[in-house]
């Protein structure tokens, strides 16, 4: 492809068309972080007007909270687990219902459903599901001589978790979906007259054209995954801020731990300061995957070549 | 060359190969229902719990031995649901806000993408590294700056928030944007680049009509997040105003305070129905883009 | 936020149709905005909206539009209480003018200088009178150092000696145990015997717990009321130091690990679906819970309990009866309100009003107001019998100790983590209790530093 010249380009046009957004960018995004960030260096409470500059002392004292580091490698381990079979089970679950199939729009329905149920509802749900007296899956397993479990937890609570954010996994499958349409069949049905088998043709023709897509999948599964917050506090007895400390060890994830440092200690400096940090971890994350990416990413343009 | 006779002869190539092999695998076919149905009670079971328990009595839900069903449904509960709180219009103040912000959104995150995948300046990837980086902020950390802004700006208590949200684009659909129009073929382009066309007009032409699955998936997920969304109507709007999902989370109480779980199961099944009959309009419309057709014709 | 701007449905889409410069909305002004906008009648010139921060259940629709009748000049913009929200308006600068909130615990706002001292008002109002005050209101006080004194930051709605019990005689009859004495407390190892005979397990399960806690609710409650009732001390003379390592902390803490490893109660390692005893008490799985007088208003229509349930005082661990109130709920006006003479009205109403009798009658704690107590209902004879016990009650209250210096919900925080790992095993009694000593001091000495 020979290389254009930026006639073909103008420059205004881009900015034109990026312009929402940078302008969003800077009144909604970028001023609140100066906020934020300003406030990591103070004592702040949260609501009180006394407070101190305190310089990067937050900052320091995060290097030694032990609390914060156990948290952060438990989130990690979580997303190292969790992003894979989201990922997977997303794709899994598309490829099925990409298919010609009676009452398609009602598998698909099922299927997407879980991730629209609004976040309380799951709450109330997962604790009838789990709860070790009444709930319903300690009831379905007593036949098969399982005593009653306690799903809600140590060491339990962390599977208990893991089931249910895979259980959401529709909203995935939906833009996975979208990226099935838009492979051509003709390509996948060529290469099996060529003779490669169904599962070849999927592995060299269909996840490469999809590849921009699993790559989006991968990087924001990680993201969410990271900051999963909501979710291990609902499922502790309360749903009101100070459940956050019910949260069993297991669950106790990095973000539970800013929480805690937010609205329980009132540590709005500190709290900042554990999310400036975060951030930044996050940011590393996604840069070392985007690295990867050019190995197996394959996009029509290259829109990453300019700059 | 326009939309509308590129696209026909594409979906009548289609259709035939369809049918016939449709017909080919009718043997697999069995296998495959079996393990959608096993998936189904997975994924369904626990909203089933949900729904019976909202036919419970507060007492039989949390009874030992666990009470599959109910000795009486208690439709009382869904009653309830829909007149201890104005139901209806809270569902209308959800539901306004979600259209508005869904549309606004999408084709705001629509063009940000296309500028991203399609068009060069300088400082471009400087800039999509901000916007990706944008995404990984968590909401925690600007949720008091960003209430504080609004209430400088005069703009708590009112809808207005949710608009400029919409003006400024996601970064999590600018991305899902980008990753799709970075996929469609670029010999689309040069022929409307030959024939003349503006990027205003390639844009809303050629590439808007082909990402139809796209937009519907942007416009679900946004409306599906909007609709769902807690923190920014608890935080921004007051009791009159607010939204369906605030008003369930908490506000089915007896005259005591004590929470009433069951009526508020009722309302969280009701609470889900106006998207999952979006969903299952939106669905039909994931029809194979026409991108395939594209590359081939 | 002077005055709410009304939300227009009509105005908020074409502006936005006029930002976004497409005609997109075009379509949209058909549906829901055609609605008029809700922001109903418009207000007297000179009228001032307050902004108030309640529970939902707190004041009626009814009973806001009977205010506004009654103050012609005062309009209500209702938020329902949510402790992030209210954080962000403090921190913005426009504060709700009267918010909801409880008595214990209140000196950590106090301190921070986030609400008004209302002495003045009360020294003025013809309804609310210093003299009428219940006990419980010295929760309220701040005196620059410690509560008890000082000026007034707050009124009280209603209160219950929350450590007080609720039993089922259904239960005990069945499990052959014989009712608690309405007079004499229960000693807290006798408690837990009692609750052993009441617990029904089958296998893994727990069919009907002989005791609920309130776990979710309060630890530090309870535990100070038990190291208090040994004679022991809490905090430190000047409240910048928390002792557990005491011989009564520990008893206490023991108390505590005991009730779990026994089994025969929620706790936060075993926790109730809905988290709170009451539909499970309902359901006739709970025999006794410690729930305060408020709880049995909960029974009033519910004939088949009604019948069945009694109220006990206070169990005891050592010889001195202590009832202290764990709680306390009333409002405060906090100290950047914009309208704080309007807020005292309806501060006023709130709690002397037409609300307050309502409140009264159907036996939802005891009120805020010593006038207030003969409304209390008695016309059932479970209703007498807990009267009768609440008004016996009523002679050992005592206010909990608190520090300005942390809040409520970070002492219960640090004491479940510790408490949890002591049930299981992970460490010993005496370990954990220096550790939960050490963890709230920490926060302690965070909070002095704050707050200066």
């Amino acid at each position: 492809m020979a290389r254009r010249t930026w006639s073909r380009y103008p420059r205004r046009t881009f900015y034109l068309f990026v312009g929402p957004w940078v302008a969003g960018f800077l009144l909604l995004t970028a001023a609140p972080l100066v906020y934020a960030f300003a406030m990591s260096l103070t004592n702040f409470d949260g609501s009180s007007p006394r407070w101190r500059w305190v310089g990067f002392r937050n900052y320091t004292e995060l290097l030694g909270d032990e609390y914060a580091w156990a948290a952060l490698f438990r989130t990690i381990g979580y997303t190292a687990i969790v992003v894979p079979l989201s990922v997977a089970g997303a794709l899994g679950l598309a490829v099925l219902l990409n298919r010609r199939l009676k009452a398609v729009g009602l598998w698909r329905t099922v299927f997407y459903l879980p991730s629209v149920v609004p976040v309380v509802a799951t709450a109330i749900m997962w604790k009838l599901v789990l709860n070790r007296d009444a709930g319903i899956l300690n009831t379905i397993l007593e036949p098969f001589g399982v005593d009653a479990i306690a799903w809600l937890i140590d060491p339990m609570a962390f599977y208990a978790l893991i089931i249910l954010t895979l259980w959401g996994l529709g909203g995935g499958m939906v833009i996975m979906l979208a990226a099935l349409q838009g492979v051509p069949k003709e390509l996948e049905d060529a290469a099996r007259v060529d003779g490669a088998g169904r599962w070849k043709a999927f592995r060299h023709v269909t996840i490469p054209m999809i590849s921009p897509v699993l790559y989006f999948q991968v990087v924001t599964g990680i993201i969410a995954t990271l900051q999963i917050v909501v979710q291990p506090m609902l499922l502790t007895e309360t749903n009101s801020i100070s459940g956050v400390a019910g949260v069993p060890q297991s669950t106790h994830l990095y973000m539970v731990q800013v929480w805690e440092e937010f609205f329980l200690g009132n540590r709005f400096g500190y709290g900042s300061a554990m999310l400036w940090v975060f951030f930044v971890i996050i940011l590393a994350f996604t840069l070392l995957v985007q690295r990867s990416s050019r190995w197996w990413v394959h996009y029509e343009v290259n829109s990453d070549a300019d700059r | 060359m326009t939309q509308t006779v590129r696209r026909r002869p594409a979906h009548a190539d289609r259709a035939h190969p369809h049918r016939s092999r449709s017909k080919r695998k009718r043997r697999s076919a069995g296998g495959v229902y079996v393990l959608l149905l096993t998936l189904a009670v997975v994924f369904v079971g626990p909203i089933l719990w949900l729904l019976l328990a909202a036919l419970k009595t507060r007492e039989e839900w949390v009874a030992v031995p666990t009470k599959v069903l109910p000795e009486q449904a208690q439709w009382s509960n869904f009653v309830h649901a829909l007149t201890d709180i104005n139901f209806p219009a809270y569902a209308m103040n959800s539901l306004f806000l979600a259209t508005v912000y869904a549309v606004l959104i999408t084709i705001s995150s629509a063009m940000v993408g296309f500028g991203f995948a399609r068009l060069r300046a300088p400082g471009k990837r400087a800039m999509f590294l901000v916007l990706l980086s944008t995404m990984m902020l968590p909401q925690v950390l600007t949720l008091l700056p960003t209430y504080v802004l609004f209430a400088r700006l005069g703009l708590v208590n009112t809808y207005w928030p949710w608009v400029l949200w919409g003006l400024a684009a996601s970064p999590f659909l600018v991305f899902l944007f980008r990753q799709f129009f970075a996929a469609i073929p670029r010999e689309l382009e040069d022929a409307a680049i030959i024939d003349g066309c503006g990027w205003g007009r390639i844009f809303v032409g050629i590439f808007l009509p082909l990402s139809r699955p796209v937009l519907i998936t942007a416009f679900l997920l946004s409306f599906t997040w909007s609709w769902g969304d807690y923190i920014a109507p608890a935080l921004l709007l007051d009791v009159d105003h607010t939204t369906l999902s605030v008003a369930i989370t908490a506000w089915y109480q007896d005259p005591r305070g004590n929470p009433l779980p069951t009526v508020q199961a009722a309302a969280a099944a009701l609470y889900v129905v106006p998207v999952m009959l979006i969903f299952l309009f939106a669905q039909r419309y994931f029809v194979r883009s026409v991108v395939a057709s594209g590359v081939k014709g | 936020m002077t005055r709410a701007e009304p939300i227009s449905r009509r105005r908020l889409l074409a502006g936005a149709a006029a930002v976004a410069g497409v005609p997109l909305l075009g379509a949209c002004n058909a549906g829901p905005s055609s609605k008029a906008p809700s922001s109903g009648n418009t207000a007297a010139a000179g009228a001032v909206t307050i902004t108030m921060m309640f529970g939902i259940q707190d004041l009626t629709k009814e009973q806001i539009a009977d205010f506004e009748a009654k103050n012609p000049g005062i309009k209500i913009q209702f938020l329902e209480n949510d402790p992030a929200r209210l954080n962000a308006m403090l921190a913005s600068g426009n504060p709700p003018d009267i918010v909801i909130g409880p008595a214990v615990g209140s000196s950590n706002n106090n301190a921070r200088g986030l609400a008004t001292d209302l002495t003045p008002y009360l020294d003025k109002s013809q309804v609310l009178k210093k003299e009428d005050l219940q006990p419980i209101n010295d929760s309220f006080r701040w005196d620059g150092s410690k509560i008890g004194q000082g000026g007034y930051y707050g009124i009280v709605k209603d209160f219950s000696q929350d450590a007080t019990l609720w039993y089922n005689t259904a239960l005990f009859d069945k499990a052959k145990v014989p009712y608690l004495s309405d007079t004499e407390p229960t000693p807290y190892d006798e408690l837990l015997a009692i609750a052993k005979k009441l617990t029904i397990k089958d296998g893994g399960k727990t069919l009907v717990f002989g005791l609920g806690l309130e776990w979710a609710w309060s630890l530090i409650g309870p535990m100070a009321t038990m190291i208090l009732q040994q004679g022991g001390q809490v905090y430190n003379a000047d409240l910048t130091e928390i002792d557990f390592n005491s011989p009564a902390a520990r008893r206490a803490f023991q108390w505590y690990v005991d009730f779990a490893q026994a089994g025969v109660g929620p706790t936060s390692l075993n926790p109730l679906p809905d988290g709170s005893d009451m539909s499970t008490f309902s359901a006739q799985r709970m025999a006794i819970t410690q729930d305060g007088y408020w709880f049995g208003g909960n029974y009033i229509e519910d004939k088949k309990m009604n019948g069945n349930i009694r109220m006990a005082p206070a169990p005891i661990m050592g010889d001195k009866r202590v009832s202290p109130s764990y709680g306390g709920q009333g409002a405060w006006i906090p100290a950047e309100a914009k309208h704080k003479d309007a807020a005292w009205k309806l501060m006023e109403y709130f709690m002397a009003g037409p609300p307050a009798e309502g409140r009264a009658k159907s036996g939802w704690g005891i009120p805020g107001l010593k006038s207030l107590a003969s409304k209390l209902p008695q016309d059932l004879p479970y209703q007498k019998q807990a009267y009768a016990v609440a008004q016996n009650e009523l002679q050992y209250a005592a206010p909990l100790p608190e520090s300005p210096y942390i809040t409520t919900d970070a002492c219960n925080a640090a004491i479940d983590k510790q408490l949890q790992r002591a049930i299981k095993k992970e460490l010993t009694v005496d370990a954990a209790c220096a550790a939960v000593t050490v963890e709230i001091n920490k926060l302690l000495k965070q909070g002095k530093e704050r707050i200066g």
